[in-house]
């Protein structure tokens, strides 16, 4: 996959984490709704800094989708969806971090793992789970 | 190929991950990074059991070239080793705090073995490991900052496995807060 590739298929998944963040957080009581919004706006600005470096490479910037299949009923299920979200963007960024020997990209990379790995076990411990952490953020 | 295996492998994850991505088609035998990445170790002679066999001189000629994985490895091995010492010693000073802290110093083995492995020698800081949870918390920080660092020059597949350590360490200091 070239580096164009993996910016692109982050930039597409951030739009679906950012969507799915929309309809967890309505499922969500204070003070996880904070915590929602405020992954939300950390989407985002990935998102946008995601969408720069492709513009710089002269790339197309994927657009969002009309709608993304995610659901969330209760809480327990906008918890787990903010879970899976987070997990999928880990996969992502581990991807770029390997993917890559531009130091700037890595350190980008290594920068947003380690964020989406201490928000999905922040959402873990909010569904009951200790530490909830896990040993390889992005899979084994 | 083996790392496009690892790829398929984790598409498998995601599809059920993030139902929002089309998932690919998943064929072959699964193959983790774990395990390539304990390929790499073994043949970068970190494991003990490589050992030196090699009696014969080296021919003349130009020298091999360094590879930059072996030291960066080790200096990860180091850090992950100094960690689980100091989960030991804080294991004993806080027995009431024995679940969590045995679950964060599972995850630090893991990375060990993610690492191909501990050395045969264990560094000799690691017997001054004090247990304080404050202690723990500027060693996670201190590991996290290690591997970031180290994941920008390291090989492709090594700077994987740093990132996710990386990552990991960050997310245990909330979990020791």
């Amino acid at each position: 996959m070239s580096e164009t590739d993996l910016l692109t298929t982050l930039v597409e998944a951030e739009h679906a984490a950012i969507y799915g963040y929309g309809v967890l957080g309505a499922r969500l009581a204070e003070p996880l709704r904070t915590a929602a919004r405020e992954a939300d706006d950390a989407h985002r600005v990935r998102r946008d800094q995601l969408a720069a470096l492709l513009r710089t490479r002269r790339s197309a910037v994927p657009p969002t989708r009309a709608a993304y299949d995610v659901a969330a009923a209760r809480q327990a299920d906008a918890l787990a969806l903010a879970v899976r979200l987070e997990e999928g963007m880990a996969l992502r960024w581990r991807d770029l971090v390997g993917g890559t020997d531009d130091r700037a990209l890595r350190a980008l990379g290594v920068a947003a793992l380690t964020d989406t790995a201490v928000r999905a076990a922040r959402w873990r411990r909010a569904l009951g789970r200790r530490p909830g952490t896990v040993a390889l953020p992005g899979g084994d | 190929m083996q790392w496009s295996s690892v790829r398929r492998r984790r598409r498998r994850v995601l599809s059920l991950a993030a139902p929002v991505v089309g998932s690919l088609p998943v064929t072959g035998a699964p193959v983790t990074r774990r395990a390539v990445l304990a390929a790499g170790a073994l043949a970068a002679g970190l494991l003990p059991l490589s050992g030196c066999t090699g009696a014969s001189p080296a021919p003349p000629g130009p020298q091999p070239a360094v590879d930059p994985d072996v030291a960066l490895r080790e200096a990860a091995v180091r850090r992950e080793l100094a960690l689980l010492a100091a989960y030991d010693a804080a294991l004993r000073a806080r027995p009431g705090s024995a679940a969590l802290l045995r679950a964060l110093r599972a995850e630090h083995a893991e990375h060990l073995a993610a690492l191909g492995g501990a050395p045969a020698a264990p560094s000799p800081s690691v017997a001054r490991a004090a247990g304080r949870l404050s202690r723990l918390r500027a060693l996670e920080r201190t590991a996290a900052a290690g591997h970031g660092r180290d994941a920008l020059g390291a090989s492709r597949q090594l700077a994987s496995v740093l990132a996710a350590l990386a990552a990991a360490e960050t997310s245990h200091l909330e979990a020791l807060a």
